[in-house]
């Protein structure tokens, strides 16, 4: 096959019927809409934590649970305003009409989504390790329950397979990005 | 300024470009779901950036960046994984009549070894391939004269190995 002069032979492939675009922009808005509602899903579990947090408070709980359930809510808060920065970040990123014509806008949406995995693997791993440390100090001041470990055992597994996930996807990201800062 | 607003004319510049459009689907994705997808975004990038459209270059050139861009950006969400089997797959899809099944078998071919080449010059082969010329090339890809010719060497090169491979 010459290369040099294959262009009809490649523009002569099949041809795809063409796209509906009232459809597409629908579809487009519906994308939109899931994603404000996801921020919103995540606020509310917020406000639900924090409100865990002064029930407990009010109820008069024992200092080890309210340390813990602290412990949950600061780590939830912080998270979530370090996702949604990174997020709205690459949101301006999407809305700008640099999207469809610059190569830095995509890198620099790879650089953010590859912040998020990582702060998730490592908000994570802090997670595990204060969970692990509130169970400790149960043993040690109160009884140990068999029922209590193999349901723990199984949150640790899910944890565990959900660091595996975002290092995996994290991974894949930090490939796209050296694929196109080459 | 000359930006596009009404979206009759956006329709008409997304029929203009749909077979350019499809074209770069499947050049950059080879997996036939996926490639009408990556199809279907390009159109909706193109109809979005038509209203910041100006006189810094030509529709032809600014659409061609668009088409490029998105694809970038599909490439980003969605990391290929075990494309081989995939290709395969495509391999084997063959239409009845023996001179039209042997074009097709070829196109194929062409289209997996196009998607085989590294991203920096698979931009370049199917801008080739849609019969740009360096000088379009380079303002398509943000990149010189002389890196396209360099880029365009090296894909022609790879692609005429690749395609020996399937023979």
């Amino acid at each position: 096959m010459n290369l040099n002069n294959c262009h009809p032979f490649w523009q002569s492939t099949e041809k795809k019927p063409q796209p509906h675009m009232d459809q597409l922009l629908k579809r487009h808005k519906r994308q939109s809409a899931i994603l404000k509602f996801n921020v919103c899903f995540e606020a509310l579990a917020i406000l639900s934590v924090c409100y865990l947090l002064v029930w407990a408070y009010i109820d008069g709980k024992g200092l080890l649970e309210l340390v813990w359930i602290g412990f949950v809510t600061f780590w939830a808060i912080a998270i979530f305003v370090l996702t949604v920065k990174s997020r709205l970040d690459s949101l301006n990123q999407l809305k700008s009409e640099n999207i469809s014509t610059s190569l830095e806008v995509h890198k620099k949406l790879l650089r953010n989504e590859i912040y998020r995995w990582t702060l998730y693997a490592k908000g994570t791993w802090i997670f595990i390790l204060g969970f692990g440390l509130f169970n400790l100090s149960i043993c040690y001041s109160d009884v140990c329950q068999i029922n209590n470990f193999a349901l723990e055992g199984g949150l640790l597994l899910g944890l565990l397979a959900s660091i595996a996930f975002y290092i995996f996807r994290n991974r894949k990201a930090k490939e796209v990005l050296k694929t196109l800062e080459q | 300024m000359v930006s596009i607003t009404k979206d009759i004319d956006k329709e008409e510049v997304i029929a203009q470009f749909w077979p350019q459009i499809s074209r770069a689907a499947s050049g950059y994705e080879s997996r036939p779901a996926l490639s009408d997808e990556l199809a279907q975004e390009m159109a909706l990038s193109v109809w979005r950036s038509l209203e910041g459209f100006n006189d810094q270059c030509s529709l032809n050139t600014y659409i061609y960046r668009v088409i490029h861009n998105t694809a970038i950006d599909h490439i980003r969400r969605h990391s290929r994984i075990s494309e081989d089997e995939l290709d395969e797959a495509t391999l084997c899809e063959s239409p009845t009549p023996e001179k039209s099944a042997l074009q097709a078998q070829r196109q194929h071919q062409l289209i997996i070894a196009v998607n085989k080449l590294p991203l920096s010059l698979r931009q370049v082969m199917l801008l080739k391939l849609e019969d740009l010329n360096n000088i379009e090339m380079s303002e398509v890809l943000g990149i010189s004269e002389a890196n396209v010719g360099v880029r365009l060497h090296r894909a022609k090169e790879q692609l005429s190995t690749l395609l020996a491979g399937m023979n």
